[in-house]
């Protein structure tokens, strides 16, 4: 029988550290991620850049087209990696070796990275073809990082359910709605702000990341109980 | 690990009623036909699934462990439990290494030094199957489970996985549907 490698303190972390590595791991060698998500950002980001380009468009709307870019690009992300684990019996390998809220953890942090990814894919493409002014950047690149892990935590534990009942998943957009609504409303609102270089409310902020955290610790606190059923 | 009286119904379908067993070290043999539980049995003892009615308790009586405090006691081979085949041999057994805080696993025991290269699902089912097993034995440190583990295997397979039954050091549980030769050598009934 094998020895457990002594260390208290950096096993937990190890073991973190191991299930985020592999998450990164299995969503760029898969082709969803690359495929699917990348793909429809660039192609909806080109789409919108060509109809739009010339014509004189609000700080409002290219906050939205933004945020429902890339949150269409990454919504079921998540919801898919939490599903792809059960189909193919490795999130019962999950299960036998570690508590599963650091297994959903680890999976909302990585998709808050990949979010952030195709962030970075459609915000200049938007910039360059919309002519966002060069000095709003900064808060608006500030706001994306921001924003990113706020909707991954926001879809996180959604997310999860669907993959623990299937039947559910048809009504992902239902049951996502009133989660992902006021934060995507939050984020719209203060990205417009950022990039019409006026007031700019710090309350919106604060909203965006007291939901996602709610959200995220919603989350952590309710696998148990989920797994438990 | 002790079990009383346990039952499983999936809707109004019984799968099994009145269950009971109390194992220690050694290897056990759960035999039956297709349909008739093992593998939900094997599920409810690694902690997978709750049972209808009855009790499991594992390891230490007086602590009562619940099913959620199990993570990283109990390892289990079955064919409903996968690796991940976007990762390549060495990948999965060093991820599943790391999680249970133990040293990769000895390739070349289980015939997989040629194949650590390469990703889960570009092996045969008999590879498939070793690399599955030499994962579970790897990572257990309290009890193994094995689901059929003699699917796929070639003879090779098969004497490196009498081999590692026979020296595993805890309780061994094997649910097979074959009633035959090596098994009834090793196993307790």
């Amino acid at each position: 029988m094998p020895q457990t490698i002594p260390g208290k303190n950096g096993e937990k972390l190890r073991s973190f550290r191991a299930l985020l590595a592999k998450e990164i791991r299995v969503a760029f060698r898969g082709r969803h991620l690359v495929g699917v998500g990348f793909g429809l950002a660039i192609v909806l980001s080109a789409t919108l850049g060509f109809s739009l380009a010339g014509t004189k468009v609000g700080e409002r709307v290219i906050a939205s087209l933004l945020w429902i870019i890339v949150m269409f690009s990454s919504s079921d992300t998540l919801s898919r990696s939490f599903a792809k684990e059960e189909d193919e019996g490795t999130a019962d390998q999950l299960r036998l070796r570690v508590p599963m809220p650091s297994v959903f953890l680890a999976k909302t942090l990585a998709n808050a990275f990949f979010v952030l990814l195709i962030a970075c894919v459609v915000f200049p493409l938007l910039c360059f073809w919309l002519g966002v002014r060069l000095s709003a950047l900064p808060l608006v690149g500030l706001l994306v990082l921001i924003g990113c892990p706020a909707l991954s935590f926001a879809q996180g534990f959604v997310g999860y359910l669907m993959s623990r009942g299937r039947a559910l998943s048809a009504a992902y957009p239902v049951i996502v709605m009133p989660v992902i609504l006021p934060l995507l409303v939050c984020l719209v609102l203060a990205t417009s702000q950022a990039l019409a270089e006026g007031t700019f409310s710090i309350n919106l902020v604060v909203v965006i990341i007291s939901e996602s955290l709610a959200a995220l610790v919603a989350g952590l606190v309710l696998v148990p109980y989920i797994e438990e059923e | 690990m002790v079990a009383s009286n346990l039952s499983k119904s999936f809707g109004s379908k019984t799968i099994f009623a009145g269950v009971s067993f109390d194992i220690e070290d050694g290897v056990w043999a759960i035999i039956g036909p297709n349909g008739s539980g093992k593998t939900t049995l094997l599920r409810i003892m690694a902690g997978l699934l709750k049972a209808s009615s009855g009790a499991m308790e594992w390891f230490d009586k007086e602590k009562k462990h619940e099913r959620f405090q199990l993570p990283g006691r109990i390892a289990m081979c079955s064919p409903d439990l996968g690796l991940y085949k976007e990762m390549t041999v060495f990948e999965n057994a060093r991820f599943f290494a790391d999680l249970a805080r133990v040293p990769v696993p000895d390739f070349v025991a289980w015939g997989l030094s040629g194949h650590i290269g390469k990703r889960y699902h570009e092996l045969s089912a008999g590879l498939k199957q070793r690399a599955k097993l030499m994962t579970a034995f790897a990572v257990a440190r309290d009890v193994i489970l094995l689901d059929e583990p003699e699917q796929h295997l070639d003879a090779e397979g098969k004497a490196i996985l009498d081999n590692m039954v026979s020296s595993f050091g805890g309780p061994v549980v094997i649910a097979t549907n074959n009633p035959w030769k090596e098994w009834r050598k090793i196993a307790q009934f």
